[in-house]
């Protein structure tokens, strides 16, 4: 009795583990659906995590739905192309190495076995080049190519390991009766590893559904965009988004899962290989299991009917491209404009080809981080957009290659009545190549009712500035918020506390950057400012924080007005802004200047040029400007036109102040700012996370710039 | 079809026909046992051998955005080695790698084996909690990443609820915004992605210690102990051995998840080798520097390669190596 007792025993406590450890494991699924159900002010208007959330909603859904379909049936595609490809290479490859004695045949399995220990990246950074010169990059067959890479060596090794089981005498047999070597290989050995081939079309499927390192590194345009890929740019782009990041990924799972349930059977063989006693075991887990078929081949097709489903659900948003007629010209245009911005030249451009009906405007869209890439490959291959509107520190890098056309010897060209920023933001070894389409910058939106309910004024200097930001931290929310991710956007965001108070890009380990620095990390350490500044980028992170009165104060810019309207708050009674605060007082403050530049590509016909120019011109007329401008949420480029602007927008008023001193990011280093603005960003956050005291991270800083050419030299 | 047909068979055909049949068969036969391998060498050849040589070629060559187009660049000696490495991010992100893979693989041992351990006893739900715990092996291990970043956010982050709840902390813990931690969380996620990995294969080898021997070690009156460790592990042994080259290259190319969780950051506190590499090639645009990187990760993989070789000796020897 005592041992049944203890039998029992062991069996209820083996039982609770192995609940437990599921309970582990499968905790993050069971957090991705909940979270995928819930909107976004529960799970950040919550000051807490809930476990067992009170509200449901479908929103996050209906929107991946609408927006996502089309990604989702590009992970098909890629999916079972992944699977098809791997099975037409592996298939006869293991039947021959499996079949016949070659003298190459150990050479091959241990290539087939170091080949699977190669890493991905390594692979990728070769191929991008060799797929740019074969025109491969942004296409359904590269890719399918690239991820079959994850799968054929795996599949040749599983399938000739289970045909080198296949009783050989009945291929003889068949070969005997007269069948060709092919009708043996179709009608005998085919059908007989029907489990195998299962596992490893498995396997090409999940892998190509889960790429992403060659999805990264491939696609640049935006010709079409697998899962992975677009679940990174949510959490890049939206990171406060979780509710629809969460439900796409509820989508990205949903094969594995599907599988799991269908073919846990062949999904467990195939992780068996490799392994010295695993062929024994892939064997017998599969000789016998034909009637298992059935299932895998149902979740399949489950997982397809799902995917065409979502994407019929989606309004496929596909241009249609123009093709050009005698007499007409065509330009192309790039650019990476959403939301606002993105209507902004819908609306231009439509309102240019109805004042130039020979003129078509071929507009694409490309992710704000591959534009300079495509731009920059383009140049390489001398094959320009005739139009680009390319974000302003990038300038110097593309007129370097010689693919910008100097807009100098242009009809009616003029670099009076701009703001002095944008002329020589555009200006590169003393040729002007483009015009700013607006610009913007940097300032500190507060909260009216926080300041009110403290007492406090707006801060002016920096002193004041730590001293509101301690006062208005209390449980509930932060007393600031800025941006010092590891991205640009963080030396953007230091940039005019570092210049106002004198300092240098070219020499950033000096008093005047140290103690601008140190404004940060005091105000991180005193607890006035979240760790988390270390993620949040500008928008919608800061915006989601202000929105959510969870920070007093905010470092951003004009973009974020459309979030502020949308939310109901107004100018001067939610919210203010003032210029950002100086060190003492008596010092010029200087900003960062923002926005994107319109730049005319060589390479075009005369004509293509002549009527790229047009387009420009149309941007400087007074009226065109403002309502551009405001669509985009920029501040004009001409000081007169900014007096009228300020009229119909007051908001813009500090922004419009700071403009008149702003610097271009490029006025020290040109082409290469950005690998002075990466040296600045790393010491930011090692000053931040605490690694290094801001001088010390400041002088590493400055041993890496020193190292970069200035412009000129 | 059996074995005595096919002898019975074959004299009497042979004896039909002439002697001249039988080549067209055996000429037919070789060169189709070549051309089934053809699209294999073909694709081995394109998405491996020729990234390989041309990875390395691109590492003493002095790229830059403009020579994409040509395939080729002048040739810089060693100075993409020589700046590659001469930066401190690209240091630790070397001993980063060592050190994440050593950790990572350590507690994927301990915690699958000890599942591999649990699932071997006869409980209800075992068949079924076998089942499920494979589902982390086969998310997108992007998908993994981005799922963990949520988790471990420092504020309304589920983890930090956790131990707030269960007054372990008292203030939530920075998971992704201190260096520690973000290496921390970083290892967490990879050992959560792999222990399914070894509690599978670790099973599945411990199905195979035959239960005679077993048997026997209990009527010499051997503890589960002593089982264990003098007979379990000693038979298991060549699938652990795998199970740890596999574990290794599967970890020491970690790309995705570092992506997805923490891009690298804070202050470059969880860069890897492919991650940095990453950024010099695709973010810097400096191919050469990036292949240089990449030449330093794929020689640390390789290492894994004569030891897998040598492990699978046995099915190499089968082909009279």
């Amino acid at each position: 009795v005592s041992a049944n007792n203890r039998r029992r025993f062991v069996t209820l406590l083996s039982s609770l583990g192995a609940l437990a450890a599921l309970a582990v494991l499968l905790f993050p699924l069971y957090a991705v659906i909940v979270a995928s159900f819930e909107t976004n002010s529960q799970l950040f208007g919550a000051s807490h995590y809930s476990f067992f959330p009170s509200q449901f909603t479908l929103s996050n859904y209906r929107v991946v739905l609408s927006q996502q379909g089309s990604h989702l049936l590009s992970s098909l595609i890629v999916a079972v192309g992944t699977a098809l490809l791997t099975l037409a290479i592996a298939v006869p490859a293991a039947h021959a190495l499996a079949r016949y004695q070659f003298r190459v045949t150990a050479f091959l399995v241990g290539s087939l076995l170091v080949a699977q220990i190669l890493p991905s990246i390594v692979i990728a950074n070769s191929l991008f080049l060799v797929y740019h010169k074969l025109h491969l990059l942004n296409s359904y067959p590269g890719l399918i190519i690239a991820d079959a890479s994850y799968a054929v060596p795996f599949g040749i090794l599983v399938l000739r390991a289970f045909m080198l089981g296949l009783p050989r005498d009945v291929i003889a047999a068949a070969r005997v009766d007269g069948a060709t070597e092919w009708r043996a290989f179709t009608h005998v050995v085919l059908p007989m590893s029907r489990s195998a081939v299962i596992t490893v079309a498995l396997f090409g499927f999940v892998w190509g559904w889960g790429d992403f390192i060659f999805a990264l590194t491939m696609l640049n345009g935006n010709t079409f965009e697998p899962v992975t890929l677009s679940i990174y740019t949510y959490i890049g782009e939206f990171s406060q988004n979780w509710g629809e990041a969460m439900a796409l990924a509820v989508f990205a799972v949903l094969p594995a899962a599907m599988l799991i349930i269908a073919a846990q059977r062949y999904i467990a063989a195939g992780l068996t290989v490799g392994s010295v006693k695993g062929l024994p075991v892939l064997r017998r887990q599969l000789m016998h299991k034909q009637l298992w078929i059935r299932r895998p081949v149902l979740a399949l097709a489950g997982v397809f009917l799902l995917t065409v489903a979502a994407a019929a659900c989606s309004s496929s948003s596909t241009a249609g491209g123009g093709s050009s007629a005698a007499g007409k010209v065509t330009i192309t245009e790039f650019d990476y404009y959403t939301g606002g911005a993105n209507t902004a030249l819908n609306t231009y451009n439509a309102q240019f080809m109805k004042a130039h009906p020979n003129i078509t405007v071929q507009r694409t869209t490309v992710p704000y981080a591959d534009l300079i890439t495509k731009i920059l490959q383009d140049a390489s291959a001398g094959d320009m957009p005739n139009l680009m509107l390319i974000d302003n520190p990038d300038v110097p890098e593309v007129a370097a290659t010689g693919q910008l056309v100097p807009l100098d010897s242009m009809p009616g060209f003029t670099t009076s009545g701009y703001t002095p920023g944008a002329i020589s933001e555009c200006t590169y070894q003393g040729k002007h190549y483009c015009y700013p389409i607006g610009a913007n910058t940097i300032g500190l939106f507060y909260n009216k009712a926080m300041f009110a309910a403290a007492h406090l004024t707006p801060p002016a200097t920096w002193a004041q500035l730590q001293a509101d930001a301690k006062t208005l931290t209390t449980a509930a929310h932060y007393g600031i918020a800025f941006d010092a991710t590891n991205d640009e956007q963080s030396t953007w965001q230091l940039e005019p506390f570092l210049w106002s108070n004198g300092g240098s890009l070219t020499n950033v380990s000096t008093p005047a950057v140290q103690q601008a620095l140190q404004l940060w990390v005091s105000m991180v350490k005193d607890g006035s400012a979240s760790k988390s500044v270390l993620t949040w980028g500008q928008d919608p992170d800061l915006t989601q924080q202000f929105l959510h009165a969870k920070a007093a104060m905010i470092i951003d810019g004009p973009w974020i007005f459309p979030e502020l309207n949308a939310a109901g708050w107004k100018y001067n009674q939610e919210y203010g802004i003032v210029s950002i605060p100086v060190n003492r007082v008596g010092q010029t403050l200087i900003t960062p200047l923002g926005g994107e530049t319109m730049d005319i590509g060589a390479g075009g016909s005369a004509a293509q040029q002549q009527a790229a120019w047009e387009w420009i011109e149309g941007l400087q007329q007074p009226a065109t400007m403002t309502r551009i401008a405001s669509m985009m949420y920029y501040l004009p480029t001409k000081p007169a036109v900014v007096q009228q602007y300020l009229k119909g927008g007051p908001e813009y008023t500090a922004f419009a102040e700071e403009i008149q001193t702003a610097r271009p990011r490029t006025t020290e280093f040109g082409s290469n700012y950005p690998k002075v603005s990466q040296a600045i960003w790393t010491a930011i956050q090692a000053a931040i996370t605490g690694t290094a005291s801001p001088a010390s991270a400041l002088q590493t800083a400055q041993g890496t710039i020193s190292g970069i050419p200035k412009l000129g030299s | 079809v059996n074995q005595a047909t096919v002898h019975a068979r074959r004299p009497l055909r042979e004896a039909r026909r002439p002697a001249g049949p039988v080549l067209p068969l055996a000429r037919q036969r070789r060169a189709a046992r070549w051309l089934f391998l053809v699209p294999a060498a073909a694709f081995l050849v394109f998405a491996f051998a020729i990234p390989i040589f041309y990875n390395l070629a691109l590492s003493f060559e002095q790229t830059s955005p403009a020579t994409i187009s040509h395939l080729t660049a002048p040739f810089a000696g060693l100075s993409n080695y020589t700046t590659a490495l001469k930066n401190p991010v690209a240091d630790s992100a070397i001993v980063r790698t060592f050190s994440f893979t050593v950790l990572s693989l350590l507690f994927q041992f301990l915690i699958g084996f000890g599942l591999a351990l649990l699932f071997s006893l006869r409980f209800p739900l075992s068949r079924f909690a076998r089942s499920l715990i494979l589902v982390p092996w086969l998310l997108p291990l992007l998908v993994t990443g981005v799922i963990f970043k949520f988790l471990f956010q420092l504020q309304a982050g589920a983890v930090n609820q956790i131990l707030l709840d269960l007054h372990f902390v008292h203030q939530p813990i920075g998971f992704e915004v201190d260096p520690g931690w973000a290496y921390l969380t970083v290892l967490i996620t990879n050992v959560w992605i792999g222990v399914p990995f070894f509690a599978v294969l670790l099973h599945s080898a411990l199905q195979d210690v035959p239960a005679e021997l077993i048997e026997a070690a209990k009527i010499d009156g051997a503890g589960p102990w002593q089982r264990l460790v003098r007979i379990k592990l000693p038979v298991i042994r060549p699938v652990i051995e795998v199970v740890f080259v596999l574990g290794f290259v599967l970890t020491v190319k970690v790309f995705d998840v570092v992506i997805g969780l923490t891009q690298g950051g804070p202050a470059n506190s969880t860069q890897l080798i492919a991650t940095w590499a990453y950024n010099l090639s695709f973010q810097d645009f400096d191919y050469g520097a990036g292949a240089a990187m990449n030449t330093v990760l794929l020689l640390i993989a390789l290492f894994a390669a004569p030891l897998y070789l040598w492990l699978n000796r046995e099915s190499l020897q089968r082909e009279g190596m």
